[in-house]
C-alpha cells in the first residue's frame, strides 16, 4: 500500500509553521531478551510522513508501536535504518521544542501547580520570561482547564491530568507531535471528548501527528491516514488512507462511511495479526 | 490545623503519654519502696529535682550537644544529598563508591573518635564530625534511591526539551527527590543525636564545651544517678526535636502536593 | 504526629541502655546477704581465691602489691590473690559496692562521695600518704605554676580523667575558660607531640616516660596548691569486712609486708611488673619506684604504712564540699579502718 501524500487538508495561506516531514528508512531495533537470541521488535520500517500530516500507528498488543514512536522522538536509538525529521537527522535537532510527546500517563510534576507545568517546556527551551506565563494560560484556556491552574496535579481528575499533558506538549507550538495511547485509561465519553480537542487543535496548528492507538474508532475519528504494524518482527502490513471529510466532528460517528472504514481497519488488523 | 485533626492528634497523643505516666508512677513507687542504694537506682522526682537544681549545667550541656547535633546533621544533609546525586549520576561511579558509605555506617564511632581529637578540637568540633560520620549514611541512600525513582517519562520529557544538567538536578532530581530525602533526613536526625552523645564519650570536652554525654560519663563515675537519668532524657528530648524539626519541614516543603502529609 | 513520641521512648531505651553500659562496668545488683564476692570460694583452711582490682595499669603506684603477691607474702597469710589490671574510666568503687570483687584500689575523694551515694565502701590502707596527682607540661612551654597552665594561654590542651575530684578542685580555682579540656585516655602520644598541651600524671611516673621518649616535662602537683586527698587507697565493702574480718586484716598485713619489701628493693617486683603487662620501661618504673618513696613514706604523722588519720580525711570531706562534689559533710570516721600489723 502506498501513501497517500496527497491527503493533505488546505493548508491556509497565513503564516503558521507546517508540519515537519518524517522520513523513516529502514529501521530495524532489536531487544536482548535473557536468552542469547535478541528479539527483533522491528524489522525494517519505511514510512515518509509529509508535513502536517496525522497519521494513526496501529497493531496488535506489543507489536512496537511505542517503539517506533520513541525510535522517532529520539529517545532510543536504533540498531539499523534512521530516522530523519525536516530532512535532518534527528541527532541534529537545532531546535528540540518543536518536537512534543505525550505519554500514556500524563506525568505531570507532582510538586507543581498546573500551570507551573504547563510552562516548563518554555523554561527548558529559553523562552524570554515575560511571554511564558502568557502562552501557558492561552493553552490552558485552549484545553480548558484555565480555572485548574493552581491546581496541584494531585487535586486533578485522570482526564485533567492529560489534558494538563497536552497543553504541556502544545505550548512550544511544536510541529511534530508524537502521541503513545494518551487516552487509553479513560471512559468512552472523555476519550471521545478529548479527540475531539486533538483534532480542532490539529486543524488550527497543523503540526504533524504521530498517534500510536488501538483504538480503531479513534485512530478512524483522528487520522488521516492509518499505518498498521504486523506481530513481531514488526512491518508495515497496510498503510490506508483515510477518506473521510476534513473536519471531523461527532456526527462522523454515525456516518455508515466511517463505520465501514472501521471495519476494514479490523480486517487490517486481523491480518497483521495474523503476521506478515 | 482542623478541629479533626487537633482531635486526631490527641488521641494518638493520650495512650502513651498514659503509659508513661504509669510506667513513671510505677518506677517511683518501687524505689520508695525498696529503698535501694543511690548509686543504683534512683526515683523519677529525685530526676525531676536534681536537674531543676542543676538546670544551668544542664542546659549548657544540652546547648552544646545540641550545636554539635546541628552541625554534624547539616553537614550529613548537605553531604549526603549531594553524594547521592552524584552516585546517580552513573552506574559505574555508584557500583564504584558506594560500598565506600557502607563502610561508613559500620565503622565504630568509639574506634575513631579518639583519633579525631588528634585533628580537632575537642568538643563541639570533634562531637560535630561524630554526629556527622553516623548519621551521613541514610542520608546518601535514600537519596539515591529517590533520584532513582523518578519515573522514566519525567526524566524522558527533561530530555526531549534538551534540558540542561543544571535544569534537570534542580527541576527534577531534587524535586521528584524530596520524600525520599526527608525519609532519609528524619532517620539521620536522631542518628546524629546518638553520634554526638557516644562520640561525647570520648572526643568531648570536660569545659565551657561540655555536652550531654560528659554529663552521663561524669555523674556516672560519681554516682550520681538522677543527673545520668536527667541528661539521657534531655539527649531524647533533643533527638525527638530534631525529628520534629524534619517533620515541620518535610510538611511544609509537601503538603500541598504529596500523599505522605496530606490530611486524611 | 505520633512517631516522635514512639522514637523518643525507643531512644530513651536505647540511651538508657547506653549509659547503663557506661555506669557498670561489673555492676551487678547490690542484693542482701546471699551473695558471694566474685572468688572468695576457698574451703576452709586452704588459700581462699580474693581479687584486688586496680584502677590503672600496672605501675610502681601498685609495686607493694605485686611484690606481695610474687613473693608469697598473701600466701603466707593464707590469701590467694589475683591482681586485675585497670585503665582510664574503670570505676573499682562500683565493683566493690556491688559485690563483685571483695577489694579495690580507689582514691579518697571518690570513696567519700560514693559513700553519700549508699555504697557501702570501708578504707583500709593508703599507699600514696601524698597525692602524687600532678600535670605535666612539655619545659618548652614555659610554664611555672599549675595556675599558669590555665591562666596564662601558653596551653591550649589539658587532658584529665573526667569525674576525678581533683579536676573540680583544678576548675573552681583556676577556670576552664582559656583551655580545651579532653578525656585523658590512658595514652601519652597527643601530649608527647604537642608542647601546647598539659597531660594528667603521677608525679613520678608518666614523667619518667615522656624524658625517655625525648620531652623534657615541668611536672605540679595538685597536693603543693593544696588538694591532697589519700590516693591508691585499698577499698573493701563493710558487709565483706563485717563477713571475713580475719581475711581482710590478712590482706593488710601482706599488703604492707609487700610493700616494705617494695621500698627494700624495687628491682625484682619491677621485672615481675613487666611480665604482667605494664606499659612503662623497667628502667623507667625502677626510677620510678625510687622516686615515690616519699610518698609513700609520709612524715612524722604517718605511724605506719598504709596509716589515714581523722584529721585528713576531715580536710578532704570538707573540700569537697566546699567545691560542690558532695552536698553534705559526712562522718569520716565510718570511712576507714585502720589495721596494724602485730
Amino acid at each position: 500500500m502506498t501513501a497517500q501524500a496527497s491527503e493533505l487538508p488546505h493548508a491556509s495561506a497565513s503564516a503558521i509553521a507546517s508540519g515537519l516531514p518524517v522520513r523513516i528508512a529502514g529501521l530495524v531495533r532489536r531487544f536482548a531478551s535473557d536468552a542469547r537470541h535478541p528479539v527483533e521488535v522491528l524489522a525494517g520500517i519505511d514510512l515518509a510522513v509529509p508535513g502536517s500530516q496525522f497519521v494513526a500507528l496501529l497493531g496488535p498488543s506489543g507489536c512496537g508501536k511505542s517503539t517506533l514512536l520513541r525510535l522517532v522522538a529520539g529517545l532510543d536509538a536504533p540498531d539499523g535504518g534512521a530516522v530523519m525529521v525536516d530532512g535532518r537527522p534527528l541527532r541534529r535537532r537545532e531546535h528540540p521544542e518543536a518536537l512534543a510527546f505525550v505519554f500514556q500517563e500524563a506525568h505531570l510534576l507532582p510538586w507543581r501547580t498546573l500551570i507551573s507545568n504547563v510552562i516548563l517546556p518554555l523554561e527548558l527551551s529559553g523562552t524570554p520570561h515575560g511571554e511564558r506565563t502568557g502562552r501557558a494560560l492561552h493553552m490552558l484556556e485552549r484545553v480548558g482547564l484555565a480555572d485548574a491552574r493552581d491546581r496541584y496535579p494531585a487535586q486533578l481528575s485522570g482526564g485533567m491530568q492529560l489534558r494538563g499533558s497536552l497543553a504541556r506538549a502544545l505550548v512550544t507550538e511544536p510541529r511534530l507531535l508524537l502521541l503513545d495511547e494518551p487516552f487509553a485509561a479513560l471512559d468512552e465519553i472523555t476519550r471521545q471528548r478529548l479527540d475531539a480537542l486533538i483534532h480542532e487543535l490539529w486543524r488550527e496548528r497543523q503540526f504533524t501527528a504521530l498517534f500510536v492507538t488501538h483504538s480503531l474508532r479513534e485512530a478512524a475519528f483522528l487520522a488521516q491516514r492509518a499505518v498498521m504494524l504486523s506481530r513481531r518482527p514488526a512491518r508495515i502490513v497496510a498503510d490506508r488512507a483515510i477518506e473521510l471529510s476534513g473536519e471531523r466532528t461527532a456526527e462522523l460517528r454515525g456516518l455508515p462511511a466511517y463505520h465501514e472504514l472501521v471495519e476494514q481497519l479490523y480486517q487490517d488488523l486481523l491480518t497483521a495479526e495474523a503476521g506478515a | 490545623m482542623t478541629a479533626r485533626r487537633v482531635r486526631d492528634f490527641a488521641a494518638r497523643l493520650v495512650p502513651p503519654l498514659c503509659a508513661a505516666v504509669a510506667l513513671l508512677g510505677m518506677w517511683e513507687l518501687w524505689v520508695r519502696w525498696t529503698n535501694p542504694p543511690r548509686f543504683l537506682l534512683c526515683a523519677p522526682s529525685e530526676i525531676v529535682r536534681d536537674a531543676m537544681a542543676r538546670a544551668g549545667e544542664l542546659g549548657a550541656a544540652t546547648w552544646n550537644t545540641a550545636v554539635a547535633v546541628a552541625w554534624g546533621f547539616a553537614l550529613s544533609a548537605v553531604v549526603g544529598i549531594a553524594v547521592g546525586v552524584l552516585l546517580s549520576s552513573s552506574r559505574l561511579l555508584e557500583r564504584a563508591l558506594y560500598p565506600f558509605t557502607v563502610i561508613l555506617q559500620t565503622v565504630p564511632l568509639v574506634a575513631i573518635a579518639p583519633m579525631l581529637v588528634i585533628w580537632l578540637r575537642a568538643g563541639v568540633q570533634a562531637v560535630s564530625v561524630c554526629a556527622f560520620i553516623v548519621s551521613l549514611f541514610p542520608v546518601i541512600t535514600n537519596t539515591l534511591s529517590g533520584v532513582r525513582s523518578i519515573p522514566q517519562p519525567q526524566v524522558e520529557l527533561f530530555w526531549l526539551y534538551g534540558a540542561r544538567p543544571w535544569a534537570v538536578l534542580t527541576k527534577l532530581k531534587l524535586p521528584g527527590a524530596v520524600p525520599s530525602i526527608m525519609a532519609g533526613l528524619r532517620i539521620a536526625a536522631g542518628l546524629a543525636v546518638i553520634g554526638a552523645v557516644v562520640g561525647e564519650f570520648v572526643a568531648g570536652e570536660l569545659g565551657a564545651e561540655r555536652g550531654l554525654g560528659i554529663v552521663v560519663v561524669v555523674a556516672a563515675r560519681q554516682g550520681e544517678l538522677p543527673m545520668l537519668f536527667a541528661a539521657v532524657a534531655l539527649a531524647s528530648v533533643l533527638g525527638i526535636a530534631m525529628v520534629g524539626a524534619v517533620n515541620m519541614a518535610a510538611y511544609f516543603l509537601m503538603y500541598r502536593w504529596h500523599v505522605s502529609e496530606r490530611p486524611d | 504526629m505520633i512517631k516522635p513520641i514512639v522514637r523518643g521512648t525507643v531512644w530513651i531505651a536505647l540511651l538508657l541502655s547506653v549509659a547503663l553500659g557506661a555506669c557498670g562496668k561489673g555492676g551487678k545488683k547490690s542484693e542482701d546477704s546471699t551473695a558471694t564476692p566474685a572468688g572468695s570460694a576457698g574451703s576452709a583452711g586452704g588459700s581462699r581465691a580474693v581479687t584486688l582490682q586496680l584502677n590503672w595499669t600496672p605501675e610502681p603506684e601498685f609495686g607493694g602489691f605485686y611484690a606481695a603477691a610474687h613473693d608469697h607474702l598473701y600466701e603466707r597469710e593464707g590469701l590467694a590473690v589475683s591482681i586485675k589490671a585497670g585503665g582510664a574510666g574503670v570505676q573499682t568503687w562500683k565493683m566493690v559496692a556491688t559485690g563483685a570483687v571483695p577489694f579495690a584500689i580507689a582514691e579518697a575523694g571518690e570513696i567519700l562521695r560514693a559513700r553519700l551515694k549508699d555504697a557501702d565502701l570501708v578504707a583500709l590502707y593508703a599507699v600514696y600518704q601524698t597525692s602524687p596527682q600532678a600535670l605535666m607540661v612539655h619545659k618548652a612551654s614555659g610554664v611555672t605554676s599549675l595556675g599558669e597552665i590555665f591562666t596564662s594561654g601558653k596551653i591550649k590542651r589539658v587532658a584529665m580523667e573526667s569525674g576525678l575530684p581533683y579536676v573540680k578542685f583544678v576548675q573552681k580555682r583556676y577556670g576552664f575558660d582559656k583551655v580545651e579540656v579532653v578525656q585523658h585516655g590512658g595514652n601519652l602520644t597527643l601530649f608527647l607531640n604537642d608542647p601546647t598541651m598539659a597531660q594528667q600524671c603521677f608525679a613520678f611516673a608518666e614523667p619518667l616516660s615522656a624524658k625517655e621518649k625525648g620531652v623534657e616535662v615541668s611536672v605540679f602537683s595538685t597536693a603543693d596548691a593544696g588538694f591532697n586527698p589519700y590516693l591508691a587507697v585499698v577499698i573493701t565493702s563493710g558487709k565483706y569486712l563485717a563477713d571475713h574480718r580475719a581475711d581482710v586484716e590478712a590482706f593488710v598485713r601482706a599488703t604492707r609486708a609487700g610493700w616494705k619489701a617494695y621500698l627494700d628493693d624495687a628491682r625484682p617486683t619491677n621485672d615481675y611488673l613487666k611480665t604482667q603487662q605494664a606499659t612503662m620501661t623497667i628502667p623507667a618504673m625502677n626510677a620510678a619506684a625510687d622516686l615515690q618513696k616519699p610518698y609513700v613514706v609520709g612524715d612524722e604523722k604517718t605511724r605506719y604504712l598504709g596509716y589515714m588519720s581523722e584529721e585528713r580525711w576531715k580536710t578532704l570531706a570538707d573540700q569537697l564540699h566546699e567545691l560542690g562534689e558532695i552536698d553534705q559533710v559526712p562522718d569520716v570516721t565510718k570511712a576507714f579502718v585502720n589495721i596494724e600489723s602485730k
